[in-house]
């Protein structure tokens, strides 16, 4: 499987993961978990993809580890900016934040080591 | 001078008359230093005028240009002619010096000895993966059905990019002809009682005490097959390990031992199989020669998957610490 | 063919036809070099194919050549016919028969210009002659030549060698090459006899060789009519150039 298209799914059921554990972890926020799960499941998406699409080429664990941390900061930062507002409580930062960039790194090894790399000459 | 002899006559004639020479080049080889000394030959590193450029050359000794020596030289190179590998030195002319001896040419070797090589590479990855490409190099000869039967450490050069040449094929013996003539154990003849340590004995039993298989040892020229190198291949990488490590893993020293044991049938039955293993050890997988208890097993598994299993253990991590503080 | 002349560069004219120049020097040079290359195999022909005793042979050596410059005998030399070297040998054959008959009526001795000839040596090499084995005529004479072409090349390749500070070569030349019985040492030997490298010792072997050819050849040259006989001349010696 192309790393891109490894990313997307990985990403997905990471995201899918990650956002069922609000029903753990949060269950003030039970009555909107859907849509916890919806938008965590489409951030693990886009960024599974994105992690397989920097680093298609790559041969280094390491670099697909920062690529998926730092696509995963990008993500993470805008929603826990909003949650914090909301919500006006700033530990939402790091509760989102610390978690997503866990799970970035994970999809950004993964998709390296498990990912099929695309050929130069190929494309 | 008042006389000369038919003798010299015929002589002069002959050697002024036409050695290898073309009057533009000289003799094609211009022998210079020694570079080593083998029970065989001595092996010179000489200038080739015709292509430009430095070869190395083998010369069999004087004293033992008898037929069946010259019959070896000339099968040896022929035997390197047909085996072309990155890991086998390359043969590139064959002929005689005007004193009658044969020679053959071959790609001159830089580099060192295995064992000088490895002196200041302590690292056991680094020689075992040395030691995969001189395996590679002995199975495409396995494949060819040459076996060397004179594997040692001083006979494999390595360069200064970690290529491996597998050298001195004096003794090769090809699978399925017959060559008793060669190689005959003559009665009371204690294989290992002539000749310094380490040298290559010629005569009765070809081979080097320490690294010849037992049965080729004894001489029992019917019984010797690729076992035999892997036999000598397992001293080598007895070696390898003892110097890299005092206490080295299990599986590698059973690897080792399996390689190493008595008995033909119980070592590895081709390089390839050996060479599997070694893979499979440098990749922290299972080896063949060793049965895994559950613990080091799962041991291995953790090893191997160290990174991932951080990862996720991170992740758990940082879920706890969220449910921790989630209260707060 | 033009290529392979080429390689032995002509430094020697060829004597059978300074022989007949017009300059008295060079005629006489010309015929110095054919006496000196030829008087070992005419005395060893007389003594051992025509059966005179050593004085007699002396004789008729002196005399045969004496004759070759009185009568012009060489211009009458035809290359088209005859190898140089038989046709000589003919003229031999003839000049003693005549001498034959001329001995009865009479005894020519003192008007024969004496030239100085080592005929002593000539002489002690006799014992050597397996006369059974030296059967054919032509071929007992060419050797003979041949090897009197080989001895005078050793000479000057020692006079060469001596002169350009290469006696450790010639040696070892004379000790591998020269030796008269066969039993040549090895090449280790004489490394350590001359306390040089096993490859000195080959490499000195190769050159003194290749200069001798060469003197051999040059010798050689002088005494052919014409390239082609030179061709055929050098590869009867050596073989063919390779």
């Amino acid at each position: 499987m192309n790393r891109p298209l490894f990313g997307l799914i990985l990403g997905g059921l990471v995201g899918l993961f990650d956002g069922s554990t609000a029903y753990a972890t949060a269950p003030e926020l039970r009555p909107e978990l859907f849509g916890i799960v919806l938008g965590s499941s489409f951030k693990g998406l886009v960024g599974g993809l994105v992690t397989g699409f920097v680093a298609r080429r790559t041969g280094s664990l390491g670099f697909g580890v920062v690529v998926g941390l730092v696509i995963a900061l990008m993500l993470a930062l805008p929603i826990a900016y909003q949650n914090a507002n909301h919500y006006d409580n700033t530990s939402y930062y790091w509760k989102i934040i610390l978690p997503g960039a866990v799970t970035g790194m994970i999809v950004g090894y993964a998709t390296v080591r498990y990912g099929r790399r695309s050929e130069p000459a190929s494309g | 001078m008042n006389w000369m002899s038919d003798d010299a006559m015929d002589h002069l004639r002959r050697v002024s008359g036409h050695d290898e020479s073309d009057d533009s080049y000289g003799p094609r080889y211009d022998v210079q230093d020694e570079i080593a000394r083998g029970g065989m030959g001595t092996v010179f590193r000489a200038y080739d005028r015709k292509l430009d450029r430095v070869v190395a050359l083998k010369v069999l000794h004087e004293a033992q240009a008898g037929a069946s020596a010259q019959a070896r030289m000339m099968q040896e190179a022929r035997i390197l002619a047909q085996l072309e590998h990155p890991g086998i030195v390359p043969v590139h002319d064959v002929g005689a010096l005007d004193d009658g001896r044969v020679f053959y040419a071959m790609k001159l070797v830089q580099g060192n000895r295995l064992d000088h090589y490895v002196r200041d590479r302590p690292s056991l990855r680094e020689r075992l993966r040395i030691f995969e490409r001189i395996c590679e190099a002995v199975a495409f000869a396995h494949a060819n059905d040459v076996i060397h039967r004179d594997l040692k450490p001083g006979n494999i050069m390595v360069g200064p990019f970690g290529e491996v040449l597998v050298m001195d094929w004096g003794v090769a013996k090809i699978l399925g002809t017959d060559e008793a003539a060669t190689m005959v154990l003559e009665p009371g003849s204690p294989p290992a009682a002539a000749g310094e340590p380490g040298s290559t004995h010629v005569g009765t039993v070809l081979g080097t005490p320490g690294y010849m298989a037992p049965e080729q040892a004894e001489g029992r020229v019917d019984l010797v097959d690729r076992r035999a190198d892997v036999f000598a291949l397992g001293k080598i990488l007895g070696e390898l390990i003892d110097e890299a490590s005092t206490s080295p893993p299990r599986r590698l020293v059973a690897l080792q031992r399996k390689a190493s044991a008595t008995r033909p049938e119980d070592r590895y039955s081709g390089v390839e199989q050996m060479v599997n293993d070694i893979s499979r050890f440098l990749e922290n997988e299972s080896v063949s020669a060793y049965r895994e208890q559950w613990h080091e097993r799962a041991g291995r598994f953790v090893w191997r998957y160290r990174a991932p299993i951080a990862l996720i253990l991170a992740y758990l991590a940082v879920r706890a610490l969220v449910l921790f503080f989630a209260g707060s | 063919m033009y290529e392979s002349r080429d390689r032995f560069p002509a430094t020697r004219h060829s004597v059978v036809h300074a022989i007949g120049a017009d300059d008295p020097d060079v005629r006489r040079e010309a015929f110095d070099v054919l006496i000196a290359s030829y008087w070992r195999p005419v005395y060893k022909y007389l003594r051992l194919r025509s059966g005179m005793n050593d004085d007699a042979a002396r004789d008729a050596t002196q005399g045969f050549f004496a004759s070759m410059l009185e009568r012009d005998f060489l211009q009458k030399f035809d290359a088209g016919r005859a190898k140089f070297r038989t046709w000589l040998r003919r003229g031999l054959d003839a000049y003693v028969a005549n001498e034959r008959k001329a001995a009865s009526r009479l005894k020519r001795g003192g008007s024969i210009p004496h030239l100085s000839l080592d005929f002593e040596d000539a002489e002690g090499e006799l014992q050597y002659h397996d006369i059974a084995v030296d059967a054919d005529v032509d071929e007992f004479f060419h050797r003979e030549w041949v090897r009197g072409l080989m001895i005078t090349s050793v000479d000057e390749l020692r006079t060469v060698c001596e002169q350009t500070g290469r006696t450790t070569e010639f040696e070892i030349f004379q000790r591998y090459d020269l030796v008269e019985d066969g039993e040549r040492p090895t090449y280790v030997e004489l490394a350590d006899r001359f306390g040089v490298k096993e490859s000195k010792v080959t490499n000195s072997l190769h050159s003194m060789r290749k200069r001798f050819r060469t003197t051999v050849l040059d010798h050689l040259r002088a005494l052919c009519v014409d390239g082609e006989e030179f061709e055929a001349e050098s590869r009867a010696l050596f073989g063919p150039p390779r």
